[in-house]
């Protein structure tokens, strides 16, 4: 029987200073498309962010990295690559194990006469959403559909089968679209949607 | 927020966080344009608010080991070392202990050559010592 290898040794984490030698070699189209993501993906976050900005997120995101909750090895990956996946766990750690907020309480309250299907779409969204700021982004983009789009059918479906729950997937084959096509559609509606909620930036 | 209308909103933002992160360089450039900035601007604040965070994180980690290391210092000025009264007694507990912990006593040998030779103040600063160590055995006879 053949002996178990043994495993090689993790390299190392970086310390503090190779972080901060990282961060400021990123080229500014790096740092600049960092603070994006961030800035959206604390926006997908939902009435929770309302205790966070962007500033604060990548903060998080940067001390998690120094006080060893998280670690980055920079043998194995970019920094950039690492930065980027600690800013999108970190979303998924507030959604998830998030505390509990003053709208969470009034859920179960909402939930008793939520005839969601049956209301016209602008309706059943102030019934729904309990963030008043979720709301408006909702009402936002439907009114991007009829307006913005009226002339883009195209954008105007993704965006509609988006709100219905459909997955990319889905709605590539259903709009029998390639990847790149799909991809070229999200950048209309990715500017369209920035667009609108400029002045509102998380 | 669970409804499925905040999922959905959620799902998309998702979509266009990661669109981002795949985007050509030239999209990115145009796109800090739009929003009435540039790059280099976006990138200077970014790279501002992580300067901040790591200066933070390090005076933090500083004062803390500064803070630690204080109380520390004091709580080894402050502890309060009874030894026995009489030389006899303490060089007995000095004895005591070099024959629980072997590895003390060639410590000892090589520092004085010769434990019978030791002055009585040399006792007297090695159970001090020994003491700030915890080589010091406590009222319930346990090394404290």
């Amino acid at each position: 029987m053949d002996k178990a290898k043994p495993r090689p040794a993790e390299p190392p984490p970086a310390t503090s200073e190779q972080i901060r030698d990282a961060f400021e070699a990123l080229t500014p189209i790096e740092v600049a498309r960092l603070a994006k993501y961030a800035r959206w993906r604390l926006r997908a976050f939902g009435s929770r962010q309302l205790s966070r900005d962007a500033d604060e997120f990548v903060t998080d995101a940067l001390i998690s990295l120094l006080d060893g909750r998280r670690t980055w090895q920079p043998q194995k990956i970019p920094f950039y690559v690492c930065f980027k996946g600690i800013i999108k766990s970190q979303t998924y750690n507030l959604r998830t194990k998030g505390p509990e907020d003053a709208f969470d309480k009034l859920k179960s309250l909402r939930n008793k006469d939520d005839t969601d299907t049956a209301e016209p779409l602008d309706r059943r969204a102030s019934r729904t959403f309990q963030d008043p700021e979720r709301e408006l982004e909702w009402a936002q983009i439907e009114r991007l559909i009829k307006e913005r789009f009226a002339d883009d059918d195209e954008a105007a479906l993704m965006l509609e089968a988006r709100l219905e729950g459909k997955t990319p997937t889905e709605i590539r084959e259903a709009l029998g679209l390639t990847q790149q096509q799909y991809e070229t559609i999200v950048k209309r509606v990715r500017r369209a949607i920035a667009n609108i909620l400029e002045g509102s930036q998380p | 927020m669970t409804s499925k209308k905040d999922a959905a909103l959620r799902a998309l933002y998702e979509e266009i966080a990661e669109s981002i992160a795949e985007a050509p360089d030239a999209d990115i450039v145009e796109e800090c344009k739009v929003e009435g900035g540039s790059v280099e601007q976006v990138a200077d604040h970014m790279r501002d608010v992580l300067r901040s965070a790591w200066k933070g994180f390090q005076q933090k980690s500083l004062r803390e080991a500064r803070e630690t290391y204080q109380r520390t210092a004091s709580a080894l000025r402050t502890a309060a070392i009874r030894l026995p009264d009489t030389a006899a007694e303490r060089r007995q507990l000095l004895a005591g202990v070099l024959s629980r912990r072997p590895e003390v006593g060639s410590a000892i040998n090589m520092h004085f050559r010769d434990f019978d030779q030791m002055s009585d103040e040399d006792v007297e600063t090695c159970l001090q010592q020994f003491a700030q160590l915890g080589l010091l055995p406590t009222d319930d006879g346990h090394e404290g």
